[in-house]
């Protein structure tokens, strides 16, 4: 369909025709392209191409799948003079993302016992599921919303939700500039009121395991990573507040007639240098920093559960990194300032970038890839790609729709396989763990390998998940 | 001369989908795939006669299947209850399929069979007794139904029902394969239906989505459609939570034959 030509080891461009503005720059290997499922979303590959501003290619992650608008797993750098903002390049869950920390036992060292107590007390400290709230909790008011907007993962730790050296091992410090609480609308806020410190459903989980494979050790040991080491991952993202701050864009850009001419309304934009572009800009960085926060306190809960099941201290469970993977942010890259939208992919920067913090000054960013609940994540380290302006692969991607996924498990018993498998689940909804199953994933090795080979990242570590609780 | 094997119980009724709850209370069940809405009861009569009268039936009106809700239980008869059945409310005020039943039944007592004149009660059975009636009662929740396919039934015993003859309508909406999301291919044969029926898919997903049925008759198009719907899931993510996030703006309403309007819906979970 597309005529794709091998430009490096896993990269392809896509040639620029028509209406395209920009080439589209595929990261994957033949074996990933041989998936039939790889095509669909090559046409939304084609149509971020074709929006005005935009700056090099339009990129598509290994881990790429169909979207609405722009594709599952793209990225696309904007001219903040010429170029446009969008909505849908963020995706509905504002600033959803992942953070990793570290225990400091041996996973085979925590007594079997103990393992599902653990898992049991982090899932009734953390709700999680559908419409999960912090029923008996004071409701985040106004004031509650412009502080933690504003001052993003800081606000919860001048809460006592974790500790300042937290900071240091977020994205962009936890912060992202330039919200405005006053710009999202009250829907937004009432519907997200109760749901700071929540899971939430869908793909959503938080996971305990062990460092299975250290495969750079020099940076694993700058990270504190060790071999077997216990590690837990978060995924989770905006709640409802940012759902609804991209709801109410869409609909208003809409209205504002910014998508004419485009080949899918999902994809309506609004001049980044415009009141329309600025203000979605502003509310988008609220709810990243809505979402900086809740993940914030959700490792805060972890780490309580930790401490009075194993009688680990908060202290000693750091934080080793917390990225989002659906963001526009502003960044620098040659010297040229870019809004890069990445849906569906993370931030990958290399060793002696300036944007990063000290910890990670000489190694390159962290990487969090995490893969599926049965097999496998990754932990990488960015190499700062510039083709790519510094990004890599959010996922495994998923390889068949949930539909198919209810039908694969019909009549079986997924937990029950989990078990046999060495891993322990815990979900809100038996529906999700079907839908959730790791055959409904790509093989995260795959992912991983393309993002090496292309050059976007390394491989530091892998792991293996044992205790999961899912939304 | 008629053999008697041409006599069959017969009924016509609509073929019902709905989101079944797998947890009811006891009772004798009628399977899902053979719950159904009944629009005339016939008993015993001539089924050759029968299908040749109905090359000449009085068509529905509409095109595409109906949506509505259970909206409250109904034990039958009221004095002694029998059976189980959820009486069905219909999305569109003035409901078309009132009107055709109205009709269909006027045309078969025309052809000189004896039919009920007692007023029309859109409900489905769900079981007959023996049964509890207050766990009934406590078992009965707010669904989202749609009717499909018109079709002639043979009861064939044991609450099995076999048809024997059917008059399609095109689906008010079906699911389709969507990698990351949820996805239905919607009609309906003007917005405000395309309105109902997209709302209709999303509440089979979720069906607590009844409880925050708005109800709007003045659609003219999609983007409405989007925003209300849309509305609808912040409210019940607000109170109560909802698995569907948002209802995306990607796709357009095409039409397809017979002036259907088709839209390809793509809702973020």
């Amino acid at each position: 369909m597309y005529d794709l030509q091998e430009k490096a080891p896993a990269t392809y461009t896509m040639p620029q025709q028509g209406d395209m503005n920009v080439p589209g720059l595929i990261i994957a290997t033949s074996k990933l392209m041989s998936d039939p499922s790889f095509n669909e979303p090559l046409k939304q590959v084609h149509n971020v191409a074709t929006l005005p501003g935009i700056v090099g290619y339009s990129i598509a992650m290994p881990d790429i799948h169909w979207g609405y608008g722009f594709p599952i797993g793209g990225v696309a750098a904007m001219d903040p003079k010429d170029g446009v903002i969008s909505p849908g390049g963020v995706g509905y869950d504002i600033n959803c993302g992942v953070r990793m920390a570290l225990l400091p036992i041996l996973f085979e060292d925590l007594d079997p016992k103990k393992r599902f107590k653990l898992i049991r007390k982090i899932f009734d400290m953390v709700p999680a599921g559908v419409g999960s709230s912090h029923k008996n909790i004071k409701k985040l008011s106004d004031n509650d919303y412009q502080m933690l907007c504003s001052k993003g993962a800081r606000w919860s730790i001048e809460q006592g939700y974790g500790f300042e050296e937290d900071l240091l091992h977020i994205e962009n410090e936890g912060t992202i500039e330039g919200s405005d609480a006053g710009v999202v609308s009250s829907s937004a806020r009432d519907r997200a009121r109760k749901q700071m410190g929540t899971l939430g459903s869908g793909n959503h989980f938080i996971e305990i395991g062990s460092i299975e494979k250290v495969v750079d050790s020099p940076i694993a040991q700058q990270w504190g990573v060790i071999p077997s080491q216990a590690y837990i991952l978060i995924h989770s993202g905006s709640r409802g507040f940012g759902h609804q701050i991209c709801q109410d864009t869409i609909s208003f850009f809409n209205k504002r007639g910014y998508a004419e001419g485009l080949p899918d309304r999902q994809l309506v934009a609004a001049p980044i240098d415009s009141d329309d572009g600025r203000r979605y800009f502003s509310s988008m960085a609220a709810a990243a920093n809505f979402a900086f926060n809740n993940r914030q306190q959700i490792l805060h809960l972890v780490r309580l559960a930790i401490d009075d099941v194993l009688g680990i201290p908060p202290e000693q469970v750091p934080l080793l990194y917390d990225i989002t993977h659906n963001i526009a942010k502003f960044e620098t890259h040659e010297n040229r300032r870019l809004c890069i939208h990445r849906k569906g992919a993370t931030r990958a920067l290399g060793p002696g970038d300036n944007a990063l913090s000290a910890p990670f000054k000489k190694t390159g960013q962290p990487v969090l890839v995490p893969g599926d609940m049965g097999r496998a994540s990754y932990l990488m380290a960015g190499l700062g790609n510039k083709d790519t302006w510094c990004s890599a692969c959010h996922g495994a991607g998923r390889a068949c729709s949930r539909m198919q996924a209810l039908k694969n498990w019909k009549n079986k018993d997924p937990l029950a396989h989990m078990h046999k498998e060495g891993v322990e689940v815990i979900a809100a909804s038996k529906r999700t763990i079907a839908e959730e199953m790791p055959d409904a994933y790509k093989p995260v090795d795959d992912v991983v390998d393309a993002v090496q080979r292309a050059g976007l990242a390394k491989q530091i570590a892998r792991l293996r998940p044992y205790l999961v609780i899912k939304g | 001369m008629q053999s008697n094997d041409e006599y069959k119980r017969l009924f016509f009724g609509f073929e019902v989908k709905a989101p079944w709850p797998t947890d009811l209370p006891e009772g004798r069940f009628l399977a899902p795939e053979d719950r159904h809405l009944t629009i005339a009861f016939l008993g015993k009569a001539s089924l050759p006669a029968l299908l040749k009268s109905l090359k000449d039936f009085p068509k529905p009106r509409f095109l595409v299947g109906k949506a509505g809700f259970f909206d409250k239980d109904l034990f039958l008869p009221p004095g002694k209850p029998r059976v189980i059945a959820w009486h069905v409310s219909w999305w569109e005020q003035n409901n078309a399929v009132n009107g055709f039943q109205k009709n269909f039944v006027k045309w078969l007592q025309g052809l000189g069979y004896k039919l009920d004149d007692r007023p029309f009660l859109p409900h489905v059975t769900l079981a007959r007794s023996p049964f509890k009636k207050d766990d009934w009662q406590k078992a009965f929740v707010k669904l989202p139904i749609c009717i499909k396919a018109l079709h002639l039934y043979e009861s064939v015993g044991n609450l099995v029902y076999k048809p024997c003859w059917s008059y399609p309508l095109t689906s008010p909406f079906e699911e389709f394969e969507h990698t990351a999301d949820m996805a239905f291919e919607v009609t309906g044969e003007n917005y405000n239906q395309l309105y109902f029926n997209a709302f209709t898919s999303l509440a089979f997903k979720y069906p607590s989505l009844v409880k925050y049925f708005c109800y709007h008759d003045t659609i003219n198009d999609l983007d409405t459609i989007i925003d209300l719907l849309n509305s609808i899931i912040s409210r019940a993510d607000q109170h109560e939570g909802c698995p569907i996030k948002a209802v995306s703006y990607h796709g357009n309403v095409e039409k397809i034959e017979q002036n259907i309007l088709r839209w390809e819906m793509i809702a973020d979970v």
